[in-house]
């Protein structure tokens, strides 16, 4: 009786578990799941865009059945990708963080379609300069859509500049590039400059990171200005407000004096490290934010030399 | 007896003894559900003073399973031998035959399993849904490790009914991140109802019933109780609850408080990809997933000579934390450690649910009224910085979503007996409630919501073997929902404004219909059938939510033209026990008219980053599928136990699978009982392995989540010491440390891990 029994089980279950994968050959199939796929060509990562002037997006978006819509989404990234850092107590009204978020509707619900956008995005010349997310997003006619779960919405990291923003110049570069040398202290020579005046001038906070270049591992393009996340950055080194006074010198800040600080030297023992990863330039950024609320990035390729 | 409850001429006495012909001494004697003596040295009990009627009579003792006798007083004593069987380690062991206190015996012909403290405090989770999880045909929907819903057969939120005491629990069931507000530690009994359950308990009995049924009342003329503690390594979590009970004459009381603090949960990773970027876990703590709660609960009653009559206050408190980015995309900077593993930062969930309770029953010779009332309010805070891209100012505070829900409920029955073999119910239900809405994140409206229903129930006994069952039901329903504006800050005119929702007033009238048997062909083998129909009038949030879900992070929009959504379903259940054997076997199919469901519409939501707009609409859809339950006691002390469940259900519209539809899962279970013969302590040791199946089939924008496997093993110390038992528990979950993901958790949209290995240690001592 009892194996009569569990055999009806078993044999009943495996029936039903057959009509059912059958039932979904006959279903499913016919059914489009897939999201579209967007290449962005126009903004690449780490692209400056003037204030007052437009943000161009060059891009194909494609679907296997057709596609239905698409959104761009732009917003300040001021409290920073990369590293813990808490937003300006000090803004200036006058500036705008500026946002956008618009849909554009893709008509006839074509399989391919190149998006143009050349004049819908302006950046008001207001704008607080400083990184921000560009955020394209797409949707087929079936209501599939691509997500940040599985990273087939494309996020950019790109930079806004306006005339307030503090300037970096560093004056011992070669070429457009700095060396580095096993076994001698690390120096970037310079000065930063603020070229407001009036209630807001002068500088909020600074930060130097160096480290290896985030490559392309991922399905995104993080090209152009990213410290690779995954390793520990070989310089990491915070400025607060309260101690930017021990590196001024009249009223600008003396990157010379901060890297003679610092005093970073590159062992042989890390040289050979990075050699084994075939990394053969690191990537400095100098992160400055002034009174304003504006914050300039400058990323410099770092070449380590070779005897 | 002394209080003198009991002023009839007759007497029960009774011989208690195992099925070995062991006597038992010490062995509890209830009398409908109330404990009236204990076996005397020679196993022998007697009760005085009995009236004629129906009486219930049930025996427990440790390590055995439960026995209940009716016995029906009519002219002469009455003398019970009460054969105890050793406990075969099943859960199920206590069928709730004919459950006087509430609902009759109406769950004769549908498939459910009962639970006790034992059950739920050995499995010893985060929260009460984690702890039944296991077993076949309930799963749960989970946000990290304190906030988790009911699923029961792949419905969940609104779709599943959970009563504490016969009243109906309200806490915005609709949101996927919204938990189950009850204290676990304070459950004695609860049983799980698979199947359309609208009959009895009206509109939302979907998927099923969750019963937690009212304690036992507690002993004669002492004060006792018992105090659990305990410990977990994943995410240290401390926990306690203590219980105090008591009875003075006709009175009694019975208090309870519980609390459990917990940091950042463990994972078996360090780091996890999101949105193209490979983000790091430090240390392998999921940031800000620590939490606590502090529960209480205080019963007052009184046991009349033909009523009994309880009040229960009950308070659960939660604080939650959320990992950052579970309200947004999560970004590297957000994920430094903040140099606290138990501090609950923003996000975070903030709940209070009060529940004041009055269950009452009137005894009228064979019959009987029960008389539930019950008043409840939810309080819900979600909390979260605000969002500085977007038109509108700066928010202050940090309110996300703030509801705050009141429900008032009363439940009347009559339960008639009519003949030996007839036995009906009439029942009146009806409940009000009451919401209101604050914070910066406008997602669900202020509303008003009525309901009322009757029903009748009718069991019919054909023979000895055969039970027919069959019920019909009419419920009313009423939502008023207010109109909401906003003002548009968008536009640079002065008072322009936003209509998120129109003034909805809609109402639902709804038939159900159930019609059942319970057949016996043999002594082994049990056969139950069940065709039933059951009905979910649309939630306030389905009909006019229009605004970004703080919890689930993108635009969900109501449609005021939704309809009550409405199921037939199909149940059997076959039971076969034959020492050492025990099979269940119970599939099912039902067909949904009407089903609502979040649907991904082909544009983006005109709020700010608010991301592809999902809106609330119906269609038809079928589910179906079955759970498995088999046991053999492969020696007199080794157990083998499996459970195994699947659900497949399909949207007919889209021809897509419903979201959140749990894997298919199989469990295997070794359990070895190393006690000595001695019937004063009892040792056993458990190893597990639970199977879940990749889940391929997934709705639109529904990831799929890869299959894993997961072990865990246990030792359970029992030591009787006068007649109370010490319980230790020491187990380990994820005993392999392995890395997965829950399809079913508020986690796997964002690719994160659950819990890895988890050491758990508990005691439960009597005062």
């Amino acid at each position: 009786m009892k194996t009569t029994l569990s055999g009806l089980g078993i044999i009943l279950s495996i029936a039903f578990l057959t009509f059912l994968s059958s039932c979904d050959d006959n279903g499913e199939n016919i059914v489009d799941t897939e999201a579209p796929v967007i290449e962005v060509e126009d903004p690449v990562n780490g692209e400056y865009f003037p204030a007052g002037e437009h943000v161009h997006f060059e891009g194909m978006i494609t679907d296997n059945e057709g596609l239905a819509t698409f959104n761009v989404n732009i917003h300040n990234n001021f409290d920073g990708h990369d590293h813990g850092r808490v937003a300006a107590t000090s803004e200036d009204p006058a500036l705008i963080k500026w946002s956008f978020d618009e849909s554009f509707e893709i008509p006839g619900n074509p399989k391919n379609y190149e998006a143009h956008l050349h004049d819908e995005i302006e950046i008001p010349s207001e704008t607080m300069a400083g990184p921000y997310h560009f955020i394209v997003q797409a949707i087929d006619a079936e209501g599939n859509s691509t997500s940040f779960q599985d990273g087939s919405a494309i996020e950019l990291g790109i930079y806004i500049t306006n005339d307030s923003q503090p300037v970096v110049d560093i004056t011992n570069l070669d070429g457009d590039e700095l060396e580095i040398e096993v076994d001698e202290v690390f120096m970037v020579e310079g000065e930063v400059t603020d070229p407001t005046t009036g209630e807001y001038e002068g500088f909020h906070s600074m930060e130097i990171v160096l480290g290896e270049e985030a490559h392309e591992d991922h399905d995104h393009d993080h090209e152009g200005g990213r410290i690779a996340e995954e390793h520990e950055p070989l310089i990491d080194f915070d400025i607060e407000e309260e101690d930017l006074d021990n590196y001024m010198i009249d009223g600008k800040i003396s990157l010379t004096t901060i890297f003679e600080e610092i005093g970073f030297t590159l062992s042989q023992e890390m040289k050979d490290e990075l050699a084994e990863e075939e990394i053969d330039h690191l990537l400095l950024t100098i992160r400055v934010q002034d009174e304003q609320g504006n914050i300039t990035v400058e990323n410099t390729d770092v070449h380590i030399h070779e005897e | 007896m002394a209080d003198g409850v009991w002023k009839g001429p007759f007497k029960i006495t009774g011989h208690v003894h195992s099925s070995d012909g062991e006597t038992l001494p010490g062995a509890n004697v209830k009398l409908n559900n109330e404990l009236i003596a204990v076996t005397d040295f020679n196993g022998d009990f007697r009760i005085d003073g009995l009236k004629q009627g129906e009486y219930e009579l049930s025996f427990s003792y440790i390590g055995f399973d439960s026995v209940k006798i009716k016995v029906s007083l009519v002219s002469k004593d009455i003398h019970l031998d009460v054969n105890m069987h050793e406990k075969s380690e099943r859960l199920d062991e206590v069928i709730v035959i004919g459950d006087h206190y509430k609902t009759g015996r109406i769950e004769q012909s549908m498939t459910s399993i009962s639970v006790d403290e034992n059950f739920i405090k050995s499995q010893n989770s985060g929260t009460l849904m984690n702890s039944i999880e296991k077993l076949p045909g309930i799963s749960s929907i989970n946000t990290g490790v304190g906030i988790a819903k009911p699923v029961i057969r792949g419905m969940s939120f609104n779709r599943v009914i959970v009563l504490d005491k016969g009243i109906k629990q309200e806490g915005q069931q609709w949101g996927a991140d919204h938990g189950l507000e009850l204290d676990q530690y304070d459950i004695e009994q609860l049983e799980i109802v698979k199947g359309p359950s609208s009959l009895l308990y009206g509109s939302d009995g979907i998927g099923g019933a969750i019963r937690i049924l009212p304690p036992e009342i507690p002993n004669v003329e002492k004060i006792s109780g018992d105090a659990f503690l305990t410990y977990k390594s994943n995410n240290d979590l401390f926990g306690g609850s203590v219980k105090l009970e008591g009875k003075k004459k006709n009175y009694f009381f019975r208090g309870r408080v519980s609390g459990q603090s917990f940091g950042d949960y463990t994972v078996p990773a360090s780091d996890f990809t999101y949105n193209g970027y490979v983000l790091p876990i430090y240390d392998h703590k999921l940031k800000n997933t620590a939490g606590n709660e502090i529960d209480f609960s205080l019963t007052g009653g009184m046991v009349g000579d033909n009523f009994n009559t309880s009040v229960t206050v009950s308070n659960f408190n939660q604080k939650a934390g959320l990992f950052p980015g579970a309200t947004g995309i999560p970004r590297e900077y957000q994920l430094e450690p903040d140099g606290s593993n138990r501090n609950i930062d923003l996000p975070r969930q903030l709940i209070n649910h009060l529940k004041i309770i009055s269950n009452s029953i009137l005894y009228f010779d064979k019959n009987w009224l029960t008389i539930d009332a019950g008043y409840q309010f939810n309080d819900r805070k979600e909390e979260g910085a605000p969002h500085a891209h977007g038109y509108q100012p700066t928010p202050d505070g940090n309110l996300a979503l703030g509801l705050k829900l009141h429900t008032l409920s009363a439940n009347v029955a009559f339960n008639h007996t009519i003949s030996e073999k007839v036995y009906n119910i009439y029942g009146f239900q009806g409940q009000y409630q009451e919401n209101t809405q604050e914070g910066f994140e406008f997602l669900l409206p202020d509303f008003y919501s009525k309901q009322a229903g009757f029903y009748a129930y009718s069991e019919l006994a054909v023979s000895n073997s055969l039970t027919l069952n069959a019920g019909l039901r009419y419920d009313w329903g009423n939502r008023d929902i207010k109109e909401h504006i906003e003002p548009d800050y968008s536009t640079i005119e002065e008072g322009d404004s936003i209509v998120r929702n129109g003034y909805i007033n809609r109402n639902f009238n709804d038939l159900s219909a159930a019609l059942g048997l319970s057949f016996y062909p043999s002594n082994h083998l049990n056969i139950k059938a069940n065709l039933g129909t059951s009905f979910r009038m649309p939630t306030t949030a389905e009909l006019a939510s229009n605004g970004i879900h703080h919890g689930t992070f993108r635009h969900e929009k109501g449609d005021s033209t939704l309809n009550s959504e409405r199921g037939i379903q199909f149940d059997l259940n076959f039971t076969y026990t034959e020492r050492p054997f025990y099979f269940s076997f119970s599939p099912f199919i039902g067909y949904f008219h009407n089903y609502i469901y979040l649907s991904p519409q082909t544009y983006f939501s005109p709020l700010p980053g608010g991301g592809q707009l999902y809106q609330y609409r119906q269609n038809d859809a079928i589910f179906t599928g079955f759970e498995f339950t088999a046991e053999w006691h492969l020696t007199k002390k080794l157990l083998f136990r499996n459970y195994t469940e699947f659900v497949w259900n399909k949207n007919i519209d889209t021809y897509l699978p419903l979201p959140f539809t749990p894997p298919f899962s199989a469990l295997g279970e070794l359990a070895y009982d190393f006690s000595a013969e001695k019937k004063d302590h009892k040792y056993m040791a458990i190893i597990t392995y639970q199977y879940f199946a990749a889940q391929n089939r997934v709705d639109r924008n529904e990831q799929t989540t890869p299959g894993y496997g997961l072990l865990s093993a246990g030792l359970k110390f029992t030591y009787l010491i006068s007649g109370k038992s010490i319980n230790f528990n020491l187990s380990a979950n994820n005993l392999l440390n392995t890395q997965y993901m829950n399809h079913m958790s508020r986690y796997r949209l964002l690719n994160l891990f659950e819990q890895g290995r988890n050491v758990v240690l508990s005691i439960q001592i009597p005062l």
